[in-house]
């Protein structure tokens, strides 16, 4: 890099020396007992250059592959009802096509309708109807895409696919969750992405009475910010 | 509602442990410059291979680096449009320096050097699914110390585990490192609610671990992990237990 840097500066000091030469051959007498530009014996510089050095800095460069959320929606709860449901999550996108999303889920359930229609039974208490999940998901953009609003407006899109595990808490236990869901991410500017989704909650249950295989239908659509 | 909690707690250290990892990344203070060496490089409309064409900038053209996401990067014109440049042409530019453009990626020397590591795993914990996070600081380059919170959910009983190890690594220099560890924590479990009559507990623990990390690419490293536990408990004998984990972690 040195050599390279004072390969320039030897470059652009040539003429101008030969210049100085002209000029100072020119007064060659009144010049006398100076020192000689050009005797590489010489012990002043050559020539002072006037270059600006410019600041040679490792590349950095902003990355932006992490989008964090908060999104709302509608839980149906298998034999609870539905209930609304907030959430937030974090996703990690490694590649176009693949990203990791970490996701937390809270929601209360309903009666169901043995609840109602029995009138005073209770299958679960307040506490227990409280619903708290959390997952990892692995996501793959499968249709990335634009939009077009008007005719003038595009704008970036992905129809993607996510599967993933976690763990439910719910009727006072935690549960193994799988997780299963597709959703649609729109983009209307580099940094904000609007998403709107549907995922299933499968878990195993007992609480009324057998155990089962549950599907807790999620519909939800949220904001997210990329860093 | 304390496992509602308690899981609300979980996910914010993970959130701040994300945001803390993006505060350690410096934002440049001035946009990059590049020079283009290709024919001409391509501007697609969005970060994906997909995405039309809109644009191409020419052979010694020189444009900003806005921003990178995934292996795309959003470029400026001297005119003023913006598009996004696959990795592949970026990496056929120059620097204002002359130098050829190198992606900001970690190497196999990078995790050989790392001090940092975050990650999730899943495993067994006698039968149990377990999930958790961990947390690794490495203070010389043989050793580590590691904190990790996971949870398993089984049948019978759910269990936080909480752990504090010391690892020792022999071969640091590698690209598969094995390692053995030591560490204590706390095991607590809470039965079923099917189960009655069934008390909360918790209990201290005394672990043994070995496991071996391998570097995959960038800043990625996949973990495998075996570890014995010995539970402290209040009754006549000490359980033992043994865990399985497998988990993908970012060093930094």
């Amino acid at each position: 890099m040195e050599s390279r840097t004072r390969r320039i500066f030897l470059s652009l000091a040539r003429p101008f020396a030969a210049a100085l030469l002209v000029a100072a051959t020119g007064h060659a007498v009144a010049a006398e007992g100076t020192v000689d530009p050009l005797d590489p014996m010489s012990e002043e510089p050559l020539i002072e250059p006037e270059v600006e050095r410019r600041e040679v800095k490792e590349v950095n460069i902003d990355t932006e592959n992490i989008e964090v959320g908060v999104s709302a929606g509608v839980l149906s709860i298998e034999d609870f009802g539905s209930s609304g449901v907030v959430g937030a999550s974090v996703a990690w996108h490694f590649t176009e096509d693949l990203f990791l999303q970490a996701n937390f889920a809270s929601s209360k359930a309903g009666l169901s309708s043995y609840e109602v229609l029995s009138g005073s039974a209770r299958l679960l208490s307040d506490s227990e109807r409280e619903y708290t999940a959390y997952d990892l998901s692995v996501g793959y953009n499968l249709f990335p895409g634009e939009a077009f609003i008007g005719r003038g407006r595009a704008y970036n899109t992905a129809f993607y696919v996510l599967a993933g595990i976690g763990s439910t808490n719910f009727g006072g236990d935690d549960r193994f969750t799988l997780n299963l869901g597709v959703g649609y991410r729109l983009l209307p500017t580099d940094w904000l992405a609007w998403h709107i989704g549907f995922r299933d909650h499968v878990f195993s249950s007992d609480i009324t009475g057998q155990e089962k295989n549950t599907h807790n239908m999620e519909l939800q659509t949220g904001i997210t910010t990329f860093f | 509602m304390q496992a509602a909690v308690r899981h609300a707690f979980l996910f914010a250290c993970a959130l701040v442990a994300v945001l803390g990892l993006l505060a350690t990344r410096a934002h440049a203070a001035e946009p990059a410059r590049v020079t283009v060496v290709d024919p001409f490089v391509e501007l697609h409309s969005g970060a994906g291979r997909g995405y039309p064409v809109l644009e191409v900038v020419e052979h010694g053209s020189e444009v900003e680096v806005i921003e990178q996401r995934t292996t795309w990067y959003r470029l400026r014109t001297k005119r003023g449009s913006e598009g996004w440049a696959a990795r592949e042409q970026m990496l056929r530019t120059l620097t204002p320096a002359g130098e050829t453009f190198r992606e900001d990626v970690e190497t196999l020397d990078d995790f050989q050097a790392h001090r940092w590591e975050m990650g999730a795993w899943l495993g067994d914990y006698e039968g149990s699914a377990l999930m958790g996070l961990y947390g690794a600081w490495r203070f010389v380059p043989t050793l580590t110390a590691e904190l990790s919170a996971q949870q398993a959910v089984g049948r019978a009983a759910d269990s936080l585990v909480v752990d504090v190890s010391l690892a020792g690594h022999p071969f640091p220099g590698s690209r598969y490192a094995p390692y053995v560890a030591v560490g204590t924590g706390l095991v607590q479990t809470e039965p079923s609610t099917v189960l009655v009559g069934a008390n909360r507990r918790e209990d201290q623990t005394l672990s043994v671990a070995g496991g071996l990390q391998a570097w995959v690419s960038r800043a990625f490293v996949l973990r495998l992990e075996y570890r014995h536990y010995v539970l402290l408990t209040s009754r006549e004998e000490h359980e033992n237990l043994d865990t399985w984990k497998a988990g993908l972690a970012v060093f930094f």
